[in-house]
This record gives C-alpha cells, structure tokens and sequence, in this order.
C-alpha cells in the first residue's frame, strides 16, 4: 500500500474531518496496511458520531485485533500478553483529559490552583442542556448586563453576585467559567483551601489586594468556590475564620474601591451553610439552584465521555432515559466502569472488543446516582428552613421528583 | 500554618474529609506526632469511624504516653466503641497526668455517666467548670449528667447557662428541646426541633420529628398492656364475685379515657409536622408505626366497647389488639 496514498488522504481528512465516508475509507487503508493503531483513532470518531455504523464496526474490530505472525511467540494458555496489549493501545487511546487545541489543562481542583488570571474559552453553548438553568442565568445575569441601556431604563444597578447551588458533581463550577467565558472576562477562582493554603496570618490584606485585583482586570469574574466553607456561619466559626469572612462581606460590599466591572459568582454544596449576610441584598443576593443534568444533558455529557473510547452500538438515549437524577460526575464514573466492564472481559476471553450497550447497563446498575444523599438533606431544608420562600426552587423541584 | 490548624480550621467548617486528608498529610512529614495522630482519632470519630479512629488513638499513646491530650481521645474512642470500662481507665490516667486540663476531667464525667455512678459525674464536671467557669462543653457536659440522673431541672439550668454564652450551640438547643419533650412541652419541643432542623439540615431530619408519635404509641404500649391486664384480670375475677365485673369495666373505661386525653395532649400541640414526618420514615419503621396507630386505636376502641357491654369477645379481642401492638412495637425498634 502506497503511504503516499494514505497521507494525501490523512491530509484530506484533516482539511475536512466531518467527512465519514473519507475517513472510513482512510481506516481501511491503514488497516490494509497493517497501522492499525492508527487506524482506530478514525474508527472511533466515526462511531462516535454514528455508533450504529457497521463498517466502521468492523474496522475497528480488525484493527483491534493483534496480528499473528510467524515469529510471534504463543502464549501459554489464558496468559494475558500486556506488554502487546499495552503497545496495542499505546498510541491509539490519547491521555484521558487532553485538550484538543493541545494547550495544557485549565488550573482546576485544589492541589495546583494559584491565583491565576484565566480567560475562559468555553461558554454557555459548550454546557450541554441545561436549557432553563442557561435561560435563568441570561434573563438574571447576562441580560441585564449585555443591555446597559435598558439597565439604565429600570434603573437596574449591576451590584450583587451569583450564587449557584445544587449536589455535587453538577457543573456549577463548568457553569461559572462558561459564565466567565460568555462575558468575554477574566476569570479568578477563590476557595477555602486557598485561604488556607496562602493567607496565614494576613487573611484580610490578600482578600483586600484579591479583589483589587479582579478590580484590575475588569471585566472579571471572580468565582468563590464552596463559598459554604469560605463563607461559613460567623456564629459557628472559630474567631480566624471569622475574619474572613468579615472581609470577604467588606470587600464584597465594595466600599473603598467600588466592584464596578467584577461580577462574583459563588457555588455551594450547602448554602444553608452560608452566613446570612452574605445574601444580603447587594451581595449574593441571586441564587440559582443547578440541578442534575437533564436528559439532553446526560447524553452530551455521555457522549463526551464515550468520545475517545472504543464504542458500538450503544444507544445514548435509552442510557439518558435509565440516569435520571445522575450527577456528570457520576455518569462520566459510569462510562469509566462501563469501560471497565469491556476491558476485563477482553483480558479474559483474550479478544478486545469494543464497549458495548449491554456494557453501559451493567454499569447503570452498578453505578448510583450519588445526589441522594444531598436530596435528603435538601428535604429537610425545604420542609424546615423555606420560611422566607428563598428555596421555593428547590422546593418545586422536590416535589416534581416526589421527595418527600 | 500547620497541618494540625489547617485541619482544625477545616473541620470548624464541617470538612471532616478535608480535614483528614490535611491531617494525613502533616503525617506523610511527621508520622509519630502524638497531635497529629489525636486529632485523626478524632475527626475519624467524628465521621462514625469508630475502629479506625480507636487505631489512631492507640497509636497516638504510644507516641505519646505521658501527654494528658492522647489519653482523653482513646477514652472518647473506647466510649464510642461501647468499652466504658477501658475508657474509665483512660480518662483517670488523663486526670492523673494533668489535673489542671479541664477536658480531661470533662472526659472522665463522661465515661462515669456510662457507669451509670452519677455522684462522681457530677464533681468532675464540676472540676472541668471550676477550672474553666466559661465552657460550654463542660456546662453541656454536666447538663447530661444531671439529665441522666433525673435531675432535669439542673440540667435545664445548666444548658441554660450554656446557651446564655452560645445561643446558636447545637447540642444545648437539641438537649433543651430533650428535655421539653422529657416533660411533655410538645410544641416547646417541636419549635426546638424545629428551628434546629432549619439550621443543621445535614444533621437533623425529619425523623427526629416524628417522636411526639413514636413517644405517643411507645406509652400506649405499656399504658394499654397494663390497662388489659388490670382489666382482664378483674373481669375474670367476676366470674367468682360477680360485683368485681363492676371494677373490671371502670378499669377498661378508665385507661381508655387516660390514653384518649394522652393521645390528645401528645398530638394537638405537636401539629401536623410529625404525621408529615412519617413519611420520612424507613418502609419497615413507616410500616410498624402505622400497624402500631391501628392496634393502638383498636385497643382503646375494644376497651370502651367492653366497658359499655361488658361482652367478653371484646376483651379477647382486645387482648389480640395489645399483642399486635407490641410486635408493631418491636418491629418499630429492630
């Protein structure tokens, strides 16, 4: 087979990735051309977007197959050859969160975040569904501050925050940044563990530079991570938290330097956690409840997670349908144990093959969705603590679902 | 910061897990810091994890055998792993070690309340408040014990004076709606629960509100049990002397007018929250109550049934309603 061949063609579907039928044809020439490996890669783009697709099917089945030849030495029985099945593979599934454009990963998590000015590349079009969280987030937030004009008209000030709330796992924080990305500003992430992991000492002072800093690069977001334990109830905090939280109600207020141009968002596990005063009028004083994601959602975030894994057959809305109240981190834990589920049992029968419907089912039934437990605290505080209608959200919603 | 205050300060937030995971860290450095390794005993404990919190404790007096501190978290340990005795010992030796520690006393009260030896509980707490007069631990400990030792107005007063240093304490709020409920304040009791529900929704459900039920069909139990036998027996004694059959319905008459006005005392004052709350319940639990409410009623029902006609099959019947009632009961418990 001529390389030559197959690098017009690699070029060719580079310059045109959408189209199938190149790209399948291009599989089968790399597998005819025994570069299997790279062959599966096309494979599995092409099933990604049609898994019902039984060339690419096939093709991905014989480039998965490891090839005899003379010289190969045989296994003992039921011996598992890692070392091929990992050259195997090697090459063909890329690094679990590698970004397509190749720049590093955005600083997420705890362990590695510093106070970064980041500008978010992904906005509300990259959340899948979440059609009325997007719609409460353009109508409360966005709106009012894409029109100054008819701001001006009600005479609607931008003071005030964004509090996102909801179980874990749930895209608050993907929410924030796509905010933070909409807006075409900057973006700071504050939490608990960077007060921890900073301020020792002169807690007030870098909260007071932090904020003068978003002031600095406005438009910016700054997004209050866990604001339930950055912003805990004064009445249950030990007196060096305290003064934290004092500060962040300071400088959230904005008397000396004015928050013109700093949008705060804040998320939360449990905003009943929150010290009243920072829902005050002026400060959080918006609350958006995110909940699990949506059936449309489930199946983008399914999607998602199935895109660089070798997948056939595997009907995304019946999944969606059987995940109702799964968080995304649960489901992207689902398609990693659905993924389990095929790679063990390649190593036992010592045939690979792709990830299949009856794979993701078992792992429906293995995985639980892990809201639970949040929705019974939830209960409780729509039954006891929604005197003052601030969770009638959440409290529809519980009902809706028959939580009782 | 170190990594012990970096865990205290995260566990004042309630991040148990965090916590851990920084106390576990200063550990990676420092693996026989007796602090460290108290304070891992003691978040464990704190998240439930009674074995592995008692690993933590044992290996924290090794480290640590002279320091009051180790001794005070293996004896909160071994008072959770239910071995008061072993804990008593520990929390002398925390005494002995440091008398002027006033947690150390505070721990001892503790374990001597699982001695059920009241007397002595009572001086260490008072031991702990003489070297600390401002603690709310220790007024909350003392509260306890006067609690278990019947003395309920002492407690009142010693929650009380917690609560006047720390209105919003958890545990004092939670013992004074105890107490409330103890001397059948109802709806005192269910504002209690109530309020701290609204505030501590992790920690306190709506199970906690169905007890003016629970508590209800739990003295109907024994009341309807005692009331049957007295009832039964004096109508059985009228097959011998006629004129105790006289006795015999008064006594079914009375005891069904007594839970009648129990019932009514118990249940108006508490609303409608506590029916609403059953629902809450685990099935099996849910279940036995009801089954329980039904036989309760029965019961009553069948005795004013005998009182009125004095026919025998209603005591036999009766007699069936209590035996269900007690299955619902022990079903209600397991």
């Amino acid at each position: 087979m001529s390389d030559a061949l197959i690098d017009s063609l690699t070029a060719a579907v580079q310059a045109r990735p959408d189209d199938l039928p190149l790209r399948l044809h291009l599989a089968e020439l790399l597998v005819s051309a025994g570069r299997g490996g790279e062959a599966i890669a096309h494979a599995a783009q092409v099933l990604a977007r049609e898994p019902g697709n039984t060339t690419a099917q096939q093709l991905m089945t014989r480039s998965l197959k490891p090839e005899k030849t003379a010289e190969e030495p045989k296994n003992p029985a039921g011996h598992v050859d890692w070392a091929a099945f990992e050259e195997q593979l090697g090459d063909v599934v890329p690094p679990r969160f590698a970004r397509a454009d190749g720049e590093p990963d955005p600083v997420r998590g705890h362990a590695d975040r510093t106070f970064d000015i980041e500008r978010s590349t992904i906005t509300l079009a990259d959340v899948g569904g979440m059609a009325e969280v997007k719609k409460r987030l353009e109508v409360s937030f966005l709106g009012p501050l894409r029109n100054p004009k008819l701001r001006s008209l009600f005479g609607k000030s931008l003071r005030g925050g964004l509090l996102l709330y909801g179980p874990p796992g749930c895209g608050k924080t993907f929410l924030a940044r796509a905010v933070a990305g909409e807006m075409g500003a900057s973006f700071i992430s504050l939490s608990i563990t960077d007060v921890l992991n900073m301020w020792i000492g002169s807690s007030e002072r870098n909260l007071h530079d932090l904020f003068e800093s978003a002031r600095g690069h406005a438009p910016c977001v700054l997004f209050l991570d866990e604001i339930d334990a950055l912003g805990h109830k004064r009445s249950q905090l030990q007196s060096s938290m305290r003064t934290v939280v004092n500060q962040l109600l300071t400088e959230l207020d904005g008397v000396d330097g004015g928050n013109d141009g700093v949008f705060v968002l804040a998320a939360t596990n449990a905003p009943w956690d929150v010290d009243a005063a920072l829902r005050r009028p002026g400060r959080l004083d918006r609350t958006l409840l995110v909940l699990p994601p949506d059936g449309p959602a489930r199946s983008a975030i399914l999607e998602y997670h199935l895109r660089d894994r070798p997948v056939a057959g595997i009907d995304l809305a019946q999944i969606a349908a059987a995940t109702e109240h799964y968080s995304g981190a649960d489901l992207a834990h689902l398609c990693e144990t659905a993924a389990e589920y095929a790679m063990r049992d390649s190593i036992a029968t010592g045939e690979v093959r792709m990830i299949n419907q009856p794979d993701m089912l078992a792992a429906v039934r293995e995985v639980r969705p892990s809201t639970d437990a949040w929705f019974s605290t939830a209960r409780n505080v729509a039954m006891f603590a929604n005197e003052s209608g601030e969770y009638d959200d959440l409290a529809a919603y519980l009902k809706k679902r028959k939580v009782r | 910061m170190t990594a012990a205050s970096r865990a205290r300060l995260l566990a004042g937030v309630g991040r148990f897990r965090d916590a851990e995971e920084a106390v576990r860290s200063g550990l990676i450095e420092l693996p026989s810091d007796p602090e460290l390794l108290a304070l891992l005993a003691g978040l464990l404990r704190l998240q439930g994890r009674g074995p592995d919190a008692l690993d933590a404790a044992d290996a924290a007096v090794s480290a640590a055998p002279h320091l009051a501190g180790t001794h005070i978290e293996r004896a909160e340990c071994l008072l959770l792993s239910e071995r008061p005795a072993e804990a008593l010992a520990e929390a002398e030796e925390a005494v002995r070690l440091d008398p002027a520690h006033p947690p150390a006393h505070r721990v001892l009260a503790r374990t001597l309340v699982s001695h059920r030896d009241f007397g002595r509980a009572r001086d260490a707490a008072r031991r702990a408040l003489a070297l600390d007069p401002e603690s709310v631990p220790d007024l909350l400990t003392l509260a306890e014990i006067e609690r278990h030792a019947g003395r309920r107005d002492a407690a009142r007063d010693a929650v009380r004076q917690a609560l006047a240093r720390d209105p919003e304490n958890a545990d004092g709020r939670w013992m004074i709606a105890l107490l409330d409920a103890e001397r059948l304040r109802v709806g005192s009791a269910m504002r209690g629960l109530r309020g701290l529900a609204a505030d501590h929704p992790a920690q306190l459900g709506g199970v906690a509100m169905t007890w003016p039920i629970r508590g209800l069909l739990s003295g109907m139990r024994r009341g309807l049990l005692v009331g049957l036998l007295l009832a039964g027996s004096l109508a059985l004694s009228a097959l011998a002397w006629p004129s105790a059959l006289l006795l015999a319905r008064a006594a079914a008459a009375t005891v069904a007018a007594v839970m009648i006005f129990f019932s009514v005392r118990v249940l108006i004052p508490a609303g409608r929250l506590p029916w609403r709350c059953l629902g809450l319940l685990p099935p099996r639990t849910r279940r036995a109550v009801a089954c329980g409410l039904v036989a309760a009623s029965a019961t009553v029902t069948l005795l004013l049934w005998y009182a009125v006609s004095t026919h025998s099959p209603a005591m036999v019947l009766c007699a069936g309603a209590v035996g269900v009632l007690l299955a619902a009961g022990r079903a209600e418990r397991s």
